[in-house]
């Protein structure tokens, strides 16, 4: 991408904290990101070669980010329009539970996620109330408050690009990220 | 009389003039006023139909079924001008004629609306020329379109506003693209491109800015940006959610949704005083809020009463009062300018644009199930909206009658979260 102006501004301390989604392979304090511009904490703003600001990091990887134990033990599925935690689940947030107890530096991201159906405004409401209920079972599992953020994404963030019930059902879930 | 739309036009002008959005007609073409728009004169290097873009334009509205020209009796033009005993025949109620004529860099544009039936028989209806470079000729012709729609509906017409929208372009760098264009998909400009989603866009009253929720920070935060220069400011980032930006009418406040006491309620910021003010207390999930019109009442969807429905808060009573009682679910309430309706999306056999009158009567629009973020038009006329056509999200117009409706498949990526701006100078 060519960059064409660099912009950069102040976001103040809210953003700041951000930076403990990621987890130890992942620089953060200071990285490079498009044309020699120096991620220091603060949100360095690109204006594309079409004119649009771009923003975020394209270096910091999507998606899941925990250890290595956890790879198949990080996703709670929910019934429709529910926030209900199903009896299949709990071992997942046990065994989260347990490593966040032996890891007390750790921090957990609990991400609410729905499927597609409902407007986008209502959905981001709905998937707050899940990552919720799973980070107040996590605590109710002795995890330090401290070690657990929440962060809803709604509809914005499907797994499964589908229109149907089969994606829908893939759709409503809680990610347990680092 | 095209002198004011080329000063408006200028800074709005995009080199880019493909249509990122096609335009797909599923209904309603045959009623409303039967207009014959007669190709323009105009040289033959044009890159634009100028009679198509006014057709198009006219038929999206809902009010107009223009004539195709096979509908016209042979010989009902001649040299340009229509021919009115022929035409008549076609038992359309006028014709738009009218031409193009290189002037220098500029071009003249002229048309004519001649009545066909009854008294107006023969009548000039209306006759307008203007100068306009050949980049904004487009511009002109919904300029043409905004005239005609006026004399017939006494309302302005909306043809030369912008739209906002989110892209979701899989794979990309910045796979999340805010971007504005002409109302028609035409001129697509990007705003924003980003790692993270990006929600909600809504225009502050002059155009010249955009609010928005962004999750770049991986937590969403509201911005808000101006267009042009694309500087902006950050105006929430409380703990919990940040969403459903709505800048008041009257330019003044944005209204938002924020968890930040607990269960998410509707807040205003003022952008005068620079203070943040709450509007909703309760247990219950309350958000998209939207203003009335006049700025004096806020929409919003609550679930206090158990599923979700549509509720008011009078800023003159402090009052709040339930709106929706029909369908068992209604979201998203946007008022219709000019009218006492609102645009809602109800749920039934999945979610559907509807329109509330002002009797609390649901009146659906669509038919499809996957209906979400409706914005109405300035003046009233039609609803854009997202929805799945075909395994895709896009976007898709409906008129706020029901009449007309039509899908806007797009080109690239995933098309979501329409906003339509306001209405520029005259």
């Amino acid at each position: 991408m060519s960059s064409k102006l660099i912009l950069t501004f102040f976001l103040g301390a809210a953003a700041l904290t951000l930076s403990a989604c990621s987890t130890d392979n992942t620089p953060t304090d200071t990285q490079v990101i498009d044309g020699g511009s120096v991620y220091d904490g603060r949100i360095t703003e690109v204006l594309d070669a079409d004119g649009a600001l771009a923003v975020g990091n394209p270096n910091l990887p999507d998606g899941w980010t925990g250890p290595a134990a956890l790879a198949d033990k990080h996703t709670i599925y929910f019934g429709y329009d529910s926030d209900q935690i199903q009896d299949q689940y709990i071992s997942v947030m046990q065994e989260n539970a347990k490593y966040l107890r032996a890891n007390p530096d750790a921090r957990l991201v609990v991400e609410g996620h729905t499927d597609e159906r409902g407007t986008p405004e209502y959905n981001i409401a709905l998937g707050e109330r899940r990552a919720r209920s799973v980070a107040r079972y996590m605590q109710n599992l002795g995890v330090d408050v401290a070690q657990i953020s929440i962060v809803s994404y709604g509809e914005e963030k499907p797994v499964e690009p589908g229109h149907d019930e089969a994606a829908w059902s893939k759709n409503r879930r809680a990610v347990l990220n680092y | 009389m095209f002198r004011k739309i080329v000063a408006v036009m200028l800074f709005a002008a995009a080199l880019n003039c493909q249509a990122a959005l096609q335009i797909e007609i599923t209904g309603g073409i045959n009623e409303g006023h039967r207009v014959a728009v007669i190709p323009f004169t105009q040289p033959t290097g044009l890159n634009l139909d100028v009679a198509a873009v006014v057709s198009a334009d006219l038929m999206r509205s809902g009010k107009f079924a223009p004539l195709p020209m096979t509908a016209l009796p042979k010989g009902s033009v001649a040299q340009g001008e229509i021919v009115v005993d022929t035409a008549a025949q076609s038992g359309a109620e006028a014709a738009v004629t009218g031409k193009v004529v290189p002037t220098g860099s500029d071009y003249e544009v002229e048309f004519t609306v001649t009545g066909l039936q009854g008294a107006n028989k023969g009548k000039v209806l209306a006759r307008y020329s203007g100068k306009a470079p050949e980049r904004l000729l487009r511009q002109a012709a919904h300029r043409i379109s905004d005239r005609i729609y006026e004399l017939y509906t006494g309302q302005r017409g909306a043809f030369r506003t912008r739209i906002a929208y989110v892209v979701f372009k899989r794979g990309e760098k910045y796979p999340y693209q805010l971007m504005t264009a002409d109302y028609d998909g035409f001129n697509e400009r990007p705003v924003l491109k980003s790692t993270q989603p990006i929600m909600t866009p809504t225009w502050s009253p002059d155009g010249t800015r955009l609010a928005y929720v962004s999750f770049e920070n991986r937590q969403p935060a509201i911005f808000m940006q101006n267009i042009n220069s694309q500087k902006r400011e950050k105006l929430a980032t409380y703990p919990g959610l940040n969403s459903s930006p709505a800048w008041s009418p009257d330019g003044t406040k944005i209204a938002m949704t924020l968890s930040k006491d607990g269960q998410p309620d509707v807040y205003y910021y003022d952008l005068g005083e620079h203070k943040l003010y709450r509007v909703t207390d309760n247990r219950a999930i309350d958000t998209e809020p939207n203003w009335s019109s006049d700025s004096k009442i806020l929409y919003f969807t609550s679930e206090r009463g158990g599923r979700a429905q549509i509720y008011k808060f009078d800023f003159a009573t402090h009052q709040t009062e339930r709106v929706t009682y029909q369908g068992q679910m209604n979201l998203s309430a946007r008022p219709i300018p000019g009218s006492n309706a609102l645009v809602v999306i109800t749920r039934q056999n999945g979610f559907r644009v509807a329109r509330v009158d002002q009797d609390g009567s649901l009146y659906m629009l669509t038919t499809s199930t996957l209906d979400e973020s409706p914005s109405v038009a300035p003046n009233g006329s039609m609803v854009i909206y997202s929805t799945v056509y075909q395994g895709r999200k896009g976007l898709a117009i409906v008129s706020t009658d029901g009449r007309f409706k039509a899908y806007l498949p797009s080109s690239a990526g995933e098309i979501s979260a329409p906003a339509w701006g306001p209405l520029l100078e005259k």
